[in-house]
């Protein structure tokens, strides 16, 4: 019996060390490939060619009590250089001063227009109502409290004029506070994580998820998709999906910046990674009938992997429980079992790999941000703690998305919006 | 009246001028004995590294060499899976070089018509061309969530 629990202990710590192990290199590896195929022979950022035609673009704000922000986004917005925009700005129902704001930019700003709900309704409601009324065809939806680049625009509608398959883009979301330890750690997650990942994916031609914050989208591929579902609690990742099941391409242009604040707080950080957690598991949940019913096989990989992630994380809390329960125990068990908070052999290859990849998406995304290595200092957080978090989420997550009512609204009260 | 804050220096980060001194002191302080003890994990590769690196060069004379065949027996199965990995996401990059590096325009698909995205919410197209002209208005909702008018705003 203690030999059984000897072999599936050994079984979760090979699977627990392997798994990230041997995403971490396929997630360099597609990172490299994608910035030597795309990325090598583009202009800068800040330098976007002449397109043959500029279509209207209209971008899609949705506001929820953002009187504190409004000052910046509309700032930024009215910077931005791009010959042909509107903006469709959503006042959903908010109970502090957006409503007057937006009311009062309104008269001065020739670009912009204003949709108030009567009742707050959530962003997925917010955004469709934003697309209903928008007059372009190229949607771009950015956050309430988010500074678009002045160039975005453009480097959106090259991508689309580019390749017709491509029903929705993901642009590349910078962090803009760095004022805590929470804050910086983010900027180099970011990078390692969200950007290597992101163009990994787009190399092999499927997306998990666009950014919310910052995606653009054809409307036809939305009106194929159904348009935004009311019932998700991450309709960036629910929409990314059912574009896809449709068989649009989705995909990811990095020139296209957004600077963003992210939270700075433990509790305002476990929420939002708890709700991205929770929305994940729901949308996969919905996706995946859809997928087998329409045989996409090629959002078979981006699913599986998601799969073993989700299982990754249980690994993890099996394996740290039967270490517990070894410590605590050692006759009943026979020995140690499992695997403890602090790194072991395996372990510290594990977050020497980690900063690897810190490392060669600071390469690849040097390109956009100047300094960005200055975040490896503080990466070493992500490899020892943070991913304790993202772990406990996970494993949270997936009870809480079984558990919801399939038709329950995804709305949610967005986290701080860090120390400034 | 709202003063538009247009950014005055690019890229608009949110440095630390208004963090006190004590949590910048704080993190950067904890942040390098996190350093420290992930040096204190890794303290036996790098007395070896070292001990290759001192006089005689290339040549172990403090410690002694690894098992290093234990070590490769080890990482094998990981290794195999990784180069399983590159070489699929090696051929995907081959086959979709094309549309991956693609720049130039193409022909477009069509645009989403008015009356297509007015069908498929039940909404009237006419109703919808004159939302889609108005610069402020209001819309009101059931409590499934549908849209019962819109009315010209503004709101107050």
């Amino acid at each position: 019996m203690t030999l059984d629990w000897l072999a599936i202990s050994q079984g979760i710590s090979a699977f627990c060390f392997g798994y990230p192990f041997v995403m971490s290199w396929y997630w360099m590896s597609g990172g490299i490939l994608f910035r030597l195929l795309r990325e090598r022979h583009e202009p800068l950022p800040d330098a976007p060619p002449v397109l043959h035609e500029y279509p209207l673009v209209s971008i899609l704000l949705p506001c929820f009590n953002e009187e504190d922000q409004a000052a910046e986004t509309f700032g930024a917005l009215a910077a931005l250089q791009y010959p042909n925009f509107e903006i469709i700005a959503v006042n959903d129902g908010s109970k502090d001063k957006t409503a007057a704001i937006l009311d009062e930019l309104e008269k001065r700003m020739p670009q912009l227009r204003v949709v108030h709900l009567a009742q707050n309704q959530g962003k997925s409601t917010a955004l469709n109502v934003g697309a209903l009324v928008a007059a372009g065809e190229i949607l771009v939806g950015i956050d309430g409290d988010a500074i678009l680049d002045p160039h975005a625009l453009t480097w959106f509608v090259r991508r689309f004029q580019s390749d017709p398959a491509i029903g929705a883009l993901t642009g590349n979301p910078r962090i803009r506070n760095r004022g805590s330890v929470l804050g910086r750690l983010q900027v180099g997650e970011f990078s390692s994580v969200v950007g290597l990942i992101k163009r990994a994916q787009s190399t092999y031609g499927t997306l998990f998820t666009v950014s919310g914050v910052i995606c653009a989208f054809r409307k036809k591929a939305l009106q194929d998709a159904g348009w935004w579902s009311a019932a998700a609690l991450t309709d960036d990742v629910d929409v990314t999906w059912r574009i896809q099941l449709t068989g649009w391409r989705v995909t990811f242009e990095p020139k296209a910046l957004c600077w963003i604040l992210m939270p700075e707080t433990l509790k305002g950080l476990w929420r939002q990674r708890l709700r991205w957690a929770e929305g994940g598991v729901q949308s996969v949940m919905e996706a995946t009938p859809v997928m087998f019913r329409s045989r996409r096989w090629r959002l078979l990989p981006v699913w599986f992997n998601y799969l073993i992630s989700v299982a990754w994380a249980y690994s993890m809390l099996l394996g740290l429980l039967m270490w517990i329960v070894s410590s605590l125990f050692p006759l009943f068990t026979g020995g140690p079992l499992g695997f403890g908070l602090m790194p072991q052999e395996w372990g510290t290859l594990l977050a020497l790999t980690y900063i690897l990849q810190s490392c060669v998406s600071v390469m690849v995304d040097s390109r956009f941000e100047k300094g960005l290595h200055s975040s490896i200092f503080w990466i070493i957080w992500y490899p020892l703690v943070f991913w304790l978090l993202q772990t406990a989420t996970a494993v949270l997550a997936l009870p809480r998305a079984l558990m919801r009512p399939r038709h329950a609204r995804g709305t949610w009260i967005s986290p701080d919006r860090g120390l400034r | 009246m709202i003063k538009l804050k247009p950014q005055d220096k690019w890229p608009p980060l949110v440095g630390t001028d208004n963090i006190p001194a004590l949590i910048l002191i704080r993190d950067t302080a904890l942040t390098l004995c996190a350093w420290l003890m992930f040096a204190y994990l890794l303290r036996k590769p790098i007395l070896l590294i070292l001990d290759y690196l001192r006089y005689p060069m290339l040549e172990l004379t403090a410690s002694s060499a690894p098992d290093w065949n234990r070590l490769w027996i080890q990482l094998q199965p990981y290794a195999l899976y990784i180069g399983w990995l590159m070489v699929w996401i090696m051929f995907w990059g081959i086959v979709r070089r094309k549309t991956l590096s693609a720049s130039a325009p193409k022909p477009q698909p069509p645009a989403l018509t008015t009356e297509e995205h007015a069908s498929a919410l039940n909404l009237n197209a006419q109703n919808l061309r004159v939302w889609q002209g108005s610069r402020n208005q209001i819309v009101h909702f059931d409590e499934k969530g549908n849209i019962t008018k819109v009315t010209v705003g503004p709101m107050l």
